[in-house]
Parts: structure tokens; C-alpha cells; sequence
């Protein structure tokens, strides 16, 4: 690993992910001028079927097993990793799906809680604090969702801090509105230059109201209203910075099934890498224990259900079906990061792209070798294109090594990840 | 002296825990602050209804802002204001869609010919309603200059209009429960209290006339906007997170235990509960039958569950309970299933709910390193397994008063259907609370738990911390005692303890 290409962080910082850094500007890091290393984490729940996911040879010649086959046209930048452990959530308790959720991108052991959380800072947080956490479904984060674990652990990837999941975006146009300040892309110069007068009118005028309000209160009301304020008058000044300079496309639609929601969450990853809007993005292509049912994949019953059942009843068809749409999604970014060119590179090799489940084999909550797909990162020192075998490796020790690919001068991660994987 | 919650806030995570047997502390240092919980800002559901009355939309634009944090079990008690600046810009576009379709409509059309008395009809009309209170010296005026600045910039005065609208919406004096003026402040308690939702013409009206302070005004407007469809917000919300209807949307079943749990049941399972609980707001029943009551209203799927034979039919009908082993909320399949895990019943966390939710006695969590049973223990009975929990002296303290309770419901399965027996062993629902009270089964401990002073203390204090909006002090808990003994001597009637709770000093607040 190029030394050059660290970033620093102080040990305090990487625990805690300290809020009041995304105040100094998108990276307390050091810019470096020739690579801006981005990450995306791809959520997919339930676990795969996994006889028909590991290669049977490893390196470079494999042959794509079915789970894989849309790998075809991006096989030679995608590694296929796998005997990757989870041990931090292999509790000894039900609740795998909440706690291999959790520990997906922290390595942490989830607090097992339905109202006091505790985990650990997440991966994408460390690399970006404006990381974006998308999802294709929503739920809040209060409540047992399995078996005596809080919802928040059922329902996010991404953690700002030990006990605060990021906000999931579900919508992707108000996921797109924050990421470039509620501009409207397709619009004229002519008709932004309205728009932005138009809002920071009005935005001045409740800063205006705001502070006349404040006068006539105690000290403690005043609080939050003082934060208010601030908060209006950062706005303000994103708005009135107007990042037009990036080609942003158009406003995406509301989505009216789910193959339109994750194929404009796509969209919008590769928009917001391009753009420079943020550094990390997480994309749940569904929440833990899902059940969701495909019909357009021909499948009636929900995936949960299916993931237990489907050795027993014969109905591995329909699970391998699920498994291989979600690999699609993967697929589909890893093709449209490569079409982007950036400097004599392509985004995808400063991208590293994650996908991977909470779990391997669904019927028996197993955190053993977890399905994992790798792509991109070249220009961060990979050579991807292999099935590696990393039996006996920690998935702790598997998130330390993408966070140093990354640049982060991180010697640990979560609670098991205390040696750098070289092959990752 | 408004309420001040003192916020300590350490390095990692808080813990201050009280076990049973003494104290946990964690070893970070704790920095106290000291943050007014007031201003609290409109919960997402307020924020639909608020739009909802104020402009007649159909929108729902909460769906996309972010969730806060939660305080006692209520999304409208918050310790901390934690808004940024997407939140922010989640308020604007809400704002900005609403505005377009307000000013569209109808009911926004202008009687005048001239842009500027349109602007001023729709701020004289929209801003004193939306913020729930007359106008202060030089608001009127700002958001005038606002109109003027931006048909100076070149707008149409249709925009113009439509800014106007978004600063009224954008102003804290609509997103916030900002308290300036104490008869609006009390028309605004009244209404987020009972209805989620802004004060309607009558309660503006009764505040103008300086009438919101006295106990028979109170009274009359509590009846009458208990009688308004509006009220179903305290089932939604009060009873939604006060008795966790709201969880049935998270639970989900083993598919081969249970095959015939799906979307359908757990909304039939939902509506009984909500309807049950409606039912106490709307004829005003003795609230301490929520434990005992003999009959319930149900679908045909929820029907069987009780066990009772029937052809499927439309709608919801009475059902009997009277020669069923069942009575009140806690044996209804809804509360049952939401009180279990995907593939068993739950005992223990059972246990738990009844002290904490209707006790006011939450067990606190167990020691560290203790997380829970695991699958593998050699036991037949759920009795035996939780036997360490008697065994162990440090377990037994907490686990004396709930075990006995949860145990008590092993007869429900984790769809509340009744079962004799649990693989092949026969139930036995007998138990002891560390009282000395000894019940054979479930309905002897909903019976005793119904005529306890504990539970209508804890369902009187539950809903004064939902109309409060905060935890309740010393002087509140006096306050409540008097309310209870009130309540007691009117035979605890639901209406009566909304009414009494609305007359405290403390919800009027009277400092």
C-alpha cells in the first residue's frame, strides 16, 4: 500500500465519529491530488443459497456459478471472496439477522436492546462523515424487530457514532434534493438563478423571523431556536453556492415498483460519486429478515420465509432467483462506475464496491462464510478479477483492510479486525 | 419554571442503570447540560395532521424526514433537539410542495384584483392559523417585505405568494411548539393533546376570548373534541406507544410455526386493539376494564383465533368472552403475538412489558455479559429453562417479579391462540408476585392487576407524560396524585382523567 495515499484520522476520532467533523468541510483529510477513494456498501439480505454462489476453483480462471452469471460482463473487475467470518455477530442468542445487520459495516456485536443502542462507528462514516445511506425500504428505528433487538439494528448499515444509525433515504428525490441542495438539474441557468433568489428570500426572511422570536423567550427555548438558525443560514449559503457545475441529470421519479426504486438508486449512487457530492454510499436493497415477495421473478413467497424454507420444500429455484436479481443491482453499478471516466482512469477504480448479506446460509443464521463481492479500486492498488478464499479470516479484519485500500490510516476496525488482509 | 430535563452526556455510551440489587454506573465522566425540552418540535404524524387541517392536503410529506429521538416511550417527548441542515432542506421541499398546491386551490383564490392585497389576504388569512396564535408586532410586515423582495426580484406575484406561504411554513413558529401566549399556548396543548393537530376555529376562538383557563371551559372542550373523529390520533399515537400497538408492525413469525400470519392478520390483529381502545375514549368506560373487559370487537380471521368457530364474514362484530378463558387486552391475539418472538411465546420480555408499561416498574436491564437465553438449554419446560432465574440470587431479585407474570400467558401462543399444553407438557399458569398474591391463571393476575392502585397510577401518569410532552417533576406528580384521587372518586372513567389531566396547573401552564 502507497503510503502517500493515507488519510490520518486520530485514534479518538475512529471510535467516537465525531459529529462536528462534517463541519470542517467534506474530508478532515488531507486532499490528495490524483485519487479520491469512494466506497459504496451493497446490502442484501437473507443470505444467499450458497451452492450455487462459491466458485469451486479460486484465481482468476473460475467459472461464474449461477448466483454470479451477470458478473460476466464486469468479471474482471470483481473478486469473489469468501470463508469470511462474522464473529462479532455470531451471537449465541436469536436475533442473527438483527446482529449480522448491525455488524455489516461497524464489526461490532450489537447491544442486545429494543431501546438502548450500542454499537460502533461504520465503515462509510470513517471514510465520509456526509456519508448517504440509502434504502428500497423503510421502517423506523424504535422497537424489537428479532428477538429483543432494537429496529435500528434491523434497519441501517450506516452508523454516524456508537448509538446513532444515519438517516436512511428511501426516496430517492428527496435523497436526491440533499445531495444538491434541491436544485433542479434539467433547469436553465435562467430559471436556477430564480430559483435561488426565490429561496434564499425565503430562507432570509424566516432567519429574520426566527431571531425576532428568540428575543421574547427564556434562555432554553432560545437553544433551539439558535440552532434552528443556524442551521437555516447553512442552508442559505448551500444554496447559494449552487454546485452547478456537475451534470447531475434529471430529478429522478418516484418509483412505482421496486425494480424502478433500486435501478434509480443506482442512478443516483453513480450521480453522487461523479459529482463529488459524498465520498461513501450504503444502499439496503432491503431491511434485515426481509419478506418481501417477486413476482416478477416468479416468486410468491416472501424471501424470509423462502430462506428457510427452501432446502426442505425444494423451492431453491425461487431463492436462487432473489439472490440472483440482488447480484444484478451489483453488476449493474460496477458497469455504469466503469463508464465514468475519471483523469486516465475509470470512477469504478477509485470506487471499492460492496456486496455482501448479514448472512450465508438463511436457514441456519449461519455468519460463516459470508457472500462477498469486491469491485473496482484499482487505483487503489487492486487487482481484482479472482475468486480468494479467505478461510479463516475475520470479516473485522476484512473491513480494516477495505478502510486502509481506502486510504484511512486506521490500525483497527470493530472488534476482530486487527490484521490487514493482503489480498483484499 | 418550565420543565428542565438535565442531560448528562458522557464520552460513550450512557449507562446508568440500577439493578435490583444496587448500582451500575458506567466509568466515562458525564457532562451535565441543562436543555429545556421546550420548544418541541411538530413529531412527524403532527406535522401530516397539522398540513392536513391547515391547508385541506392530502399529502403526507413526514414519510421523507428523518426520525428523532424518543424520550419515556413517546415520539413527542424529546430530550434532545438533534435538526441539521438536511433536516432543513426536507422542511423546505415540504414547504415549497405544499405552497404550490395551497396556492392552486379553491379556497386560496383572491377576492381582489391586486397582487398585493392577495398577498396580504393569504398572510392575514394563513399566518395566524398556522402558527397558532395572533401575529406579533412586525411579523405581518416581514412577511410583506418578503412579497415585495421577491416580486423585486422579478417574480410573478403568483410565486411571490407561494414564497410567503413557504416562510410561514418554514418559520419555527409552525415546525416548533414555540409557547408566547398563554391562551393559544393552551388551545394548542388541547389539540396536539387530544387530536395530534393544530387548534380548530372553536378552541381559537375560545382562547381570543381569554375563556382556555377555567376548569368548565376545559371541560366542554374536551368532550366535544373527544367526540370529533380527530381523537382517533390518542388511539394512533397515545395508545400506539403507551400499550406498543404500534410494534405489530415490526414483529414478524416463523412461517412453518405459524403459516397463517401474513399482512392481512396482523392488520385484523391491530384493528380489535385500536377499536378496543376507542372504544373506552368514545363511551367513556371504567378504564381499569381494559384488563377485564368480557366481550371485543373482531374480523372472522381474528374470530378463530380465540378458537371460536365461525363462517367468514365482512366488517367487525361483537364477540363474547364471557365463557372463554380470555379477558381485556392482554390475552387479545394482537397483544399476544406482538409479545412473542418469531418461532415461541416470551415469557420474560411478556413479564417485563406488563411492569413496565402498566406498572410503571420497568425491570431494569440485566448485567452486562447477560444477554439472553441461549437456544441450546437442557430443559423441557420454559418453566425449567428459566429456572437459573431462580436459582441465581442476583437473577432472582428482578426475575421473581417477572417471571411469575409472563408465565402466567404461556397458555397463548405466539399468535394468542390458547393451547393446553407446550410439547406435550401441560401449562401450569399458577404464580406468586412478590407481594404474596398467588393466582391460578391468567385472568386471576389481569383481575388483580386491574384493582391495583399501581396500574391506575401508572395509566394516569403514561398519559400525563403524553400530554405534557416531558418527564414529569415533582410538582407534576403531585399534581397527578390529586387527579388520580379525582379520577378514583368518578369511578376512573377514561374522559374523566383526560379531563383532569387538561385542568392541572401543569398542562395549563400555570407556573
Amino acid at each position: 500500500m502507497n503510503p502517500s495515499r493515507r488519510r490520518f484520522l486520530t485514534s479518538a476520532a475512529v471510535g467516537l465519529g465525531l459529529p462536528w467533523l462534517s463541519s470542517m468541510g467534506r474530508s478532515v483529510h488531507a486532499q490528495e491530488p490524483e485519487t479520491t477513494p469512494r466506497f459504496v456498501g451493497i446490502y442484501a439480505p437473507n443470505g444467499m443459497y450458497m451452492p450455487s454462489w462459491t466458485p469451486s476453483e479460486t484465481g482468476a480462471a473460475f467459472a461464474l456459478p449461477s448466483l454470479l452469471q451477470s458478473l460476466e460482463p464486469v468479471r474482471e473487475d470483481v473478486d469473489v471472496l469468501s470463508g469470511l467470518h462474522n464473529a462479532a455477530a455470531d451471537i449465541d442468542t436469536a436475533g442473527h439477522h438483527a446482529s449480522g445487520t448491525a455488524g455489516f459495516l461497524t464489526g461490532r456485536r450489537a447491544f442486545r436492546s429494543e431501546s438502548r443502542l450500542q454499537l460502533g462507528v461504520s465503515l462509510d462514516t470513517l471514510l465520509d462523515p456526509n456519508a448517504l445511506a440509502l434504502g428500497l425500504e423503510d421502517g423506523q428505528s424504535y422497537g424489537d424487530c428479532d428477538n429483543g433487538f432494537s429496529c435500528a439494528y434491523s434497519r441501517n448499515v450506516s452508523w454516524r457514532d456508537d448509538a446513532t444509525p444515519r438517516p436512511k433515504l428511501v426516496s430517492p428525490q428527496a435523497a436526491f434534493d440533499t445531495l444538491f441542495a434541491g436544485y433542479d438539474p434539467t433547469a436553465t441557468v435562467a430559471q436556477r438563478d430564480r430559483r435561488r433568489v426565490h429561496r434564499t428570500s425565503v430562507l432570509d426572511a424566516v432567519g429574520e423571523q426566527t431571531r425576532a422570536m428568540r428575543r421574547d423567550l427564556g434562555r432554553g427555548d432560545r437553544m433551539i431556536l439558535d440552532a434552528y438558525l443556524e442551521d437555516v443560514r447553512a442552508l442559505e449559503q448551500r444554496i447559494a453556492r449552487d454546485p452547478a457545475t456537475c451534470a447531475q441529470g434529471s430529478q429522478p421519479p418516484e418509483p412505482v415498483d421496486v425494480e424502478e426504486h433500486a435501478a434509480t438508486m443506482i442512478d443516483l449512487i453513480v450521480t453522487a460519486l461523479r459529482c463529488d457530492a459524498t465520498q461513501a454510499v450504503t444502499l439496503m436493497l432491503d431491511n434485515s429478515a426481509s419478506n418481501r415477495v417477486y413476482p416478477f421473478l416468479g416468486v410468491s413467497r416472501g424471501h424470509h420465509e423462502l430462506s428457510h424454507i427452501a432446502i426442505g420444500q425444494g423451492l431453491t429455484g425461487d431463492l436462487e432467483a432473489i439472490g440472483a436479481w440482488q447480484v444484478g443491482w451489483f453488476s449493474l453499478l460496477i458497469e455504469r462506475l466503469r463508464d465514468v471516466p475519471s483523469g486516465e482512469a475509470t470512477l469504478l477504480d477509485e470506487t471499492l464496491v460492496l456486496l455482501s448479506s448479514e448472512l450465508s446460509e438463511g436457514n441456519t443464521h449461519s455468519h460463516e462464510d459470508l457472500p462477498t463481492l469486491l469491485g473496482g479500486g484499482r487505483s487503489l492498488g487492486r487487482e481484482p478479477g479472482r475468486h480468494v478464499s479467505l478461510e479463516g479470516a475475520d470479516w473485522g479484519e476484512f473491513l480494516l483492510s477495505l478502510g486502509r485500500r481506502l486510504g484511512l490510516g486506521i490500525e483497527t476496525f470493530g472488534e476482530n479486525g486487527s490484521r490487514v488482509l493482503e489480498e483484499v | 419554571m418550565r420543565g428542565a430535563i438535565r442531560i448528562a452526556i458522557a464520552s460513550g455510551a450512557l449507562l446508568v442503570a440500577a439493578s435490583c440489587g444496587g448500582e451500575q454506573r458506567s466509568g466515562a465522566e458525564a457532562i451535565e447540560i441543562e436543555i429545556d425540552p421546550n420548544p418541541r418540535r411538530l413529531t412527524r404524524y403532527e406535522y401530516d395532521n397539522t398540513v392536513r387541517d391547515l391547508l385541506g392536503t392530502s399529502q403526507r410529506p413526514s414519510t421523507a424526514f428523518p426520525e428523532q429521538p424518543r424520550g419515556l416511550g413517546f415520539d413527542n417527548v424529546q430530550s434532545l433537539q438533534n435538526s441539521s441542515v438536511d433536516d432543513v432542506l426536507l422542511f423546505e421541499r415540504a414547504a415549497a410542495s405544499l405552497a404550490a398546491e395551497a396556492i392552486e386551490s379553491p379556497s386560496a383564490s383572491c377576492t381582489s384584483a391586486d397582487d398585493r392585497a392577495c398577498a396580504e389576504q393569504v398572510i392575514d388569512e394563513l399566518a395566524p392559523r398556522a402558527w397558532r396564535r395572533p401575529l406579533r408586532e412586525g411579523e405581518r410586515a416581514r412577511l410583506l417585505s418578503l412579497y415585495d423582495a421577491l416580486l423585486s426580484a422579478d417574480a410573478s406575484g403568483h410565486a411571490a405568494r407561494a414564497g410567503v406561504v413557504e416562510a410561514i411554513l418554514l418559520s419555527p413558529a409552525f415546525l416548533y411548539r414555540v409557547e408566547v401566549d398563554p391562551q393559544y399556548e393552551i388551545a394548542s396543548r388541547l389539540s396536539y393533546f387530544l387530536w395530534s393537530s393544530m387548534p380548530d376555529e372553536a378552541l381559537f376562538e375560545a382562547a381570543g376570548d381569554g375563556q382556555l383557563h377555567h376548569p368548565e371551559e376545559i371541560e366542554a372542550q374536551v368532550v366535544r373534541m373527544l367526540d370529533d373523529d380527530k381523537s382517533w390520533a390518542l388511539v394512533q399515537s397515545f395508545a400506539g406507544q403507551w400499550l406498543h400497538f404500534r410494534a405489530l408492525d415490526d414483529i414478524f413469525k416463523d412461517h412453518s410455526r405459524f403459516p397463517s400470519f401474513d399482512e392481512a392478520l396482523r392488520v385484523s390483529m391491530r384493528a380489535e386493539l385500536d377499536q378496543f381502545f376507542a372504544s373506552f375514549l368514545r363511551d367513556d368506560r371504567d378504564l381499569r376494564t381494559l384488563l377485564t373487559a368480557k366481550h371485543t370487537m373482531v374480523d372472522s380471521s381474528i374470530r378463530s383465533l380465540y378458537g371460536v368457530a365461525s363462517a367468514p364474514y365482512d366488517g367487525m362484530r361483537t364477540l363474547d368472552l364471557s365463557h372463554l378463558p380470555r379477558q381485556g387486552l392482554l390475552t387479545m391475539p394482537g397483544m399476544m403475538a406482538m409479545l412473542a418472538r418469531p418461532f415461541r411465546t416470551a415469557p420474560v420480555k411478556r413479564g417485563a412489558w406488563v411492569l413496565s408499561q402498566l406498572m410503571c416498574a420497568p425491570p431494569p436491564p440485566p448485567p452486562a455479559g447477560v444477554e439472553g437465553l441461549a437456544d441450546e438449554v437442557d430443559a423441557t419446560t420454559v418453566r425449567e429453562r428459566l429456572a437459573q432465574h431462580r436459582a441465581d440470587p442476583s437473577c432472582a431479585a428482578c426475575h421473581d417479579a417477572i417471571d411469575p407474570i409472563g408465565l402466567a400467558f404461556e397458555n397463548y401462543d405466539a399468535l394468542g391462540r390458547w393451547r393446553d399444553e407446550v410439547n406435550d407438557d401441560p401449562v401450569d399458569a399458577a404464580g406468586q408476585l412478590p407481594d404474596g398474591f398467588a393466582f391460578d391463571d391468567a385472568l386471576q393476575l389481569s383481575a388483580h392487576l386491574a384493582e391495583s392502585d399501581a396500574f391506575v397510577e401508572c395509566a394516569a401518569q403514561q398519559l400525563m407524560t403524553y400530554a405534557l410532552g416531558r418527564e414529569l417533576e415533582p410538582a407534576d406528580e403531585e399534581q397527578l396524585a390529586q387527579v388520580v384521587s379525582t379520577w378514583a372518586e368518578g369511578g376512573y372513567r377514561t374522559r374523566t382523567l383526560l379531563v383532569l389531566i387538561a385542568q392541572t396547573d401543569a398542562f395549563l401552564g400555570v407556573r
